[in-house]
Order: C-alpha cells, then structure tokens, then sequence
C-alpha cells in the first residue's frame, strides 16, 4: 500500500516487510492524525486555562483556577456505585481523591476545564430570528476549518506529515485564509451591529496583515529555494553540535527581521491583543461572535487558540528550524526513527508553545491599539518594511553569488544551497546592521529623540 | 486464517473495543445534555430571548446598514497586492537556480521592477491617506 512515506515506514515497523490491511490503517491513522489528535486539539481545548493562568499570574492572583476534580470524583463513585451502602462510597472518594495525580489537579486546576466544558455544552444554542440561518450555523465550523486544515501540511517530524506537496507553504496560507470567510459570516449572518461593524474589522484587519504574512513566508521560500516545508526545514539543518546555528533566524538579519513581522501579523491575524478592535467589547460588545453561545461560541474560542498555535508552528518551521532540536540535532537523527519523531514533535510543540505563551504574555501586558492605528500599523510600517527586508534577503543572495550542494538530512536528500563563507555571514549580520544604526543616529539628529508621529502616537509631545 | 492472526487482530480489537466504548460513553452523555437543552429551548417562550442583542434596548432598524467607505479602498489594495505575491511565490524558489546559473542579477532587476511599479502604488494609496482611518480621504 502506497500511503506516503511516513505510514509505510510506520506501518512496515508495527507488522514487517508486507504490513496488512489494518498495520496501514492505523500507520495512516497515527500519522495523520496523531499530531492532530494529541497535540492541536489539547492545546486548542487548553487554550482558555492556560490564559487565564498566565492572566492571574501576572496580576498575583488565584484566579478561578483551583477546582479539582474532588467533586467529580463524588459524582461518578455515586452514580456507577448507586448500590453501595452510602458509607462505603464515601471511603471509595476519599481514597479516590488520596490518588498521586489528585493533588496535581489541584493544583492545575482541571476541574474549571471539566466544569467549562460541560457548562459550554448545557448551554442554550440560541439563533437570533434576526439572523441569516444557515451563514449563522456554518461561521464556526468553517473558522475550526480555517484554524485546523494548514496543520496538514506543518512537519512534525520526518516522517508525521500529513500531506507533504512541494506547495505546501502555499497551502498553509491559503487554507488559513478560511477563517476570513468565517469572520465575514459570522458578522453578516448575524444580523446584529455590533456583529456586522466587527466583522466588517476583522475582515479588513486579517485581510490587510495578510500581505505581510505573505512578504515574511516569500523571504524564506526565497532563501531556501523551495515552498515544500519538509524541505525548509532540512535546509536549516547544521551538522555542527549547536544545531541552532543553521537557523533560518539566525542566517541574515533580514530573515530575523521578517520573523518579527511575521510574529505581529499573525498575532494581527489572529485578532488577539493588542490588535483585538474586532472584538473591542468597551464599543463593540464582543464584535462578530456577540450573538453566539454555547458550543458555537466554544467553537470561535477553540479556534483562536488553534491558530495561535498554527502561528507559533508556522514562525517555528520557517526560522526556528522547525522540529530540530536547538542543541545535538545530528545525535537525535541518528536515533531509530520512532524515537526521534517522538522528540522531533516535543521539540515542535515546545517552539510554537513557547511563541503562544509570548502572546498570551503580550495580551496582559499591551493597551489595545486604535482601529486606524492598526491598520496605518499594517500599511504605512510592517509592508514597506517587509518589502524592504525581502529585498535585503535578496541582494544578501546576490552578493553571495554562489550555490552549493547542501548536506543530507535524515531521509530528505542533499539540496543546494546558497554558500556563505564565515566571513560573508560575518559581514551579512554587520552590515545591514551597520546601516540600519547610522540611520536611527541619523534620524534622531533630525527629529530629535522620536519621530513626530511616534511623539504624537504615544502623547509624548505635549 | 491462522490463529495469530485472529489473536493479533484481537489484542489491537480489545484496545479498539475500549476506545469505542469511552467515545460512546462520552458522546452519549453529551447527547443526553444537548437534547436536553434542545427541549427546554422549546418549551421556553422564545419570542423575548431571539431579538437582537442591542445592549437591552428594543433593536432599532437593520442590521444590514451602510458603512463607511475606506474598506473599500483597502479592499482594491489587498486585492492588487495579493495578486502580487501570487505572481512572486511561483518564481521565488527558482532563484538559486538562476544564481547557479549567473542570472541572477538580471532577474534580480525584472523582479524589482515588478515590485516597485506596485510599490509606487502603495505609496500614492499612502499620501492620498487612503491608509489614515482617522481622516477623510483626500480628493488631491
């Protein structure tokens, strides 16, 4: 059975040379769907502790996050164990409850996630008779779409990919723009104002920091000479002990540049502070999802944190050298193949984890921005500066001039790729950086410490 | 039709009976909560809970009115510089090709022209504040 490499090799390793039927099926069921399944999903349904986690840590409170599942427990020894003496349930609890992880869930606070699940799914499913039915009804599912479907084409390993096509960079832009189709319905269906004039925003916000999204990602495909993500990262490969060095971040200052722009528009992307005017509930309520309850509205919620995560991969695979790992890469791919795909998808996760945890940090510590703010944000600065970045990336290329065959990774072959020697690295980091600081000195001369605008943006001039 | 197989098909078939059972459980009991919800929304009055939510007041006219104009003009924006990158993606991993070959200071410029005549766009969108959401546009 012909499945893509990484379910015949998963499959020939759980039943010899010539796997059977179901060996396939559920090689094809882990691939596939196992990062999906173990990692995206957790994470998305996690998303709301671990904000407000993050959220009561920085403002040194509690927070609602210190239900256990004491109570649970109760309810399921008193509804499976109806025929014991009441007694005798109580001592089951309290043993129940004395268990290791118990305390653990405590202290975590997994009752709110039992508790916010089943209150999100007792509560009533209201459709406005205002409301455009069928637009109201298919928001959510489609902005889930959007959030999920470029999770196909992310490497979590080499082997756990789910589609792997030499476009893949392009699909993954062009499955998450679902989610503007969504946001526009949800707005429209709603047959509400406040939906309407937030969803209206958030169509313009996520349809205008799609440029420079698209900028960042042509940076890399232009560096790497290739859209195929498997091999994006396999270019970022560095056989020296500190992997980390071949980073696409840390080739040009340009790259690192575009990282940084790619980070703000797809915090942008995802409406989350402090570019969240969609949702500004001091005027618009609760913008596009106003009308929505329940498990529609869970399903917006879930959503945005998939793609935040799909934000923290994405920036991962591009420049943080996707599921490498930042120290001894060439030991780990030297392992046997389950192990290293078992490190190689920790190591992904803990990336975007880590640029998920930057944003929910970001949320509690920014102001929001103004609507017309955001957008001269998108136009007036991060385009022409990541058009100029792309242009830097390629005069960087230019001035390189040669290409070379790189070196073999894993089961990805030798790509070429372009040659630096130390030296030009050297001046690649110097240079750029050089002109960008006799710039800032120059400038300040002129206009004194801040640019008016920025001056008038932060009220410092009066 | 040997016993390992029926055996091996049977411990991979115990695993797949116990997840079954758990999807069942669960998904029943969600069932149970949403049906349930499902008839107290009906017996319910639902003529007061399904008006739009105008903050408490009787909702006044439609939803569906006119808005301000300026997304129109990021609209045509996006779409010019859209069509931009859709043009730029495909050539872009050749690049290493061309700078094998010694071309790439030629493609460099064809490339550069085609970005900057959209640039120069960008830049007339600019000054006539089609981006400054805090005025009006400008007819000059």
């Amino acid at each position: 059975m012909n499945l893509g490499p990484g379910v015949d090799a998963l499959a020939r390793f759980l039943a010899g040379p010539e796997p059977a039927w179901w060996a396939s099926a559920l090689a094809a069921c882990i691939v596939w769907l196992g990062p999906l399944l173990l990692i995206v999903l957790p994470i998305a349904a996690l998303g709301q502790i671990i904000e407000r986690k993050v959220a009561a840590a920085m403002q040194r409170r509690h927070g609602p996050n210190t239900a256990g599942l004491d109570g649970l427990v109760r309810f399921l020894v008193r509804c499976l164990c109806w025929f014991l003496p009441r007694a005798t349930q109580e001592r089951l609890t309290a043993r129940l409850c004395r268990l290791p992880g118990m305390q653990l869930a405590r202290r975590l606070g997994l009752g709110q996630l039992v508790a916010d699940g089943i209150k999100m799914l007792g509560k009533e499913d209201l459709i406005p008779g205002n409301a455009d039915g069928w637009v109201f009804r298919l928001a959510p599912y489609l902005a889930m779409c959007g959030a999920l479907l470029p999770f196909a084409a992310i490497p979590f390993g080499q082997h756990l990919v789910a589609l792997e096509v030499p476009v893949a960079a392009l699909y993954v832009a062009a499955a998450g723009g679902l989610t503007v189709i969504a946001l526009f319905m949800a707005g429209w269906g709603s047959g509400n104002k406040f939906s309407l004039l937030g969803g209206m925003r958030a169509v313009a916000q996520v349809v205008s920091y799609e440029i420079p999204v698209g900028l960042a990602i042509a940076g890399v495909v232009l560096w790497c000479g290739s859209m195929d993500l498997q091999r994006i990262v396999a270019s970022q490969y560095n056989a020296h002990w500190a992997s980390f060095l071949g980073w696409n971040f840390f080739q040009s200052p340009f790259l690192a540049l575009l990282a940084v722009i790619l980070f703000v528009a797809g915090l942008a992307e995802c409406q989350r502070t402090p570019f969240d005017m969609a949702e500004a509930e001091s005027e618009l309520v609760s913008g596009f999802n106003t009308e929505y309850s329940g498990l529609r509205w869970g399903l917006f919620a879930m959503a945005e944190y998939a793609e935040m995560f799909l934000v923290g991969a994405i920036i991962a695979t591009l420049f943080l050298g996707g599921y490498q790992s930042p120290f001894g890469e060439p030991a780990i791919i030297a392992l046997p193949a389950w192990l290293a795909a078992l490190i190689h998808a920790l190591m992904l996760t803990l990336k975007a984890s880590a640029l998920l945890f930057v944003m929910v940090w970001l949320r509690w510590t920014l102001p929001r921005l103004r609507v017309d703010q955001v957008m001269r944000l998108c136009w007036i600065t991060l385009v022409p500066l990541a058009l100029l970045a792309l242009f830097g990336v390629a005069l960087t290329m230019l001035a390189a001039g040669s290409v070379a065959p790189g070196s073999a990774y894993g089961r990805i072959p030798a790509l070429p790729e372009l040659h630096l020697t130390p030296l030009a690295h050297a001046l690649a980091w110097v240079l750029p950086v050089a002109i960008a600081a006799l710039l800032i000195v120059l400038a300040r001369r002129q206009h004194g410490r801040l640019h008016p605008d920025l001056a008038r943006l932060s009220g410092a001039g009066r | 039709m040997g016993m390992e197989a029926a055996s091996g098909l049977g411990a991979w078939g115990s695993v797949a009976a116990i997840a079954a059972l758990a999807v069942l459980v669960v998904g029943g009991a969600l069932a149970v909560v949403r049906l349930v919800t499902r008839i107290l929304d009906r017996i319910r009055d639902p003529r007061e809970r399904l008006t739009t939510y105008e903050c408490g007041e009787q909702p006044v006219g439609s939803a569906w009115f006119r808005f301000n104009n300026r997304f129109t003009t990021i609209a045509l924006t996006f779409l010019v510089c859209d069509i931009e990158l859709a043009l730029l993606w495909p050539i872009l991993p050749r690049a290493l090709d061309w700078l094998a070959a010694g071309e790439g200071a030629r493609v460099f410029l064809e490339v550069s022209a085609f970005v900057g005549i959209l640039a120069i766009a960008l830049i007339w969108v600019a000054a006539r504040g089609g981006f400054r959401w805090d005025r009006e546009v400008s007819d000059g």
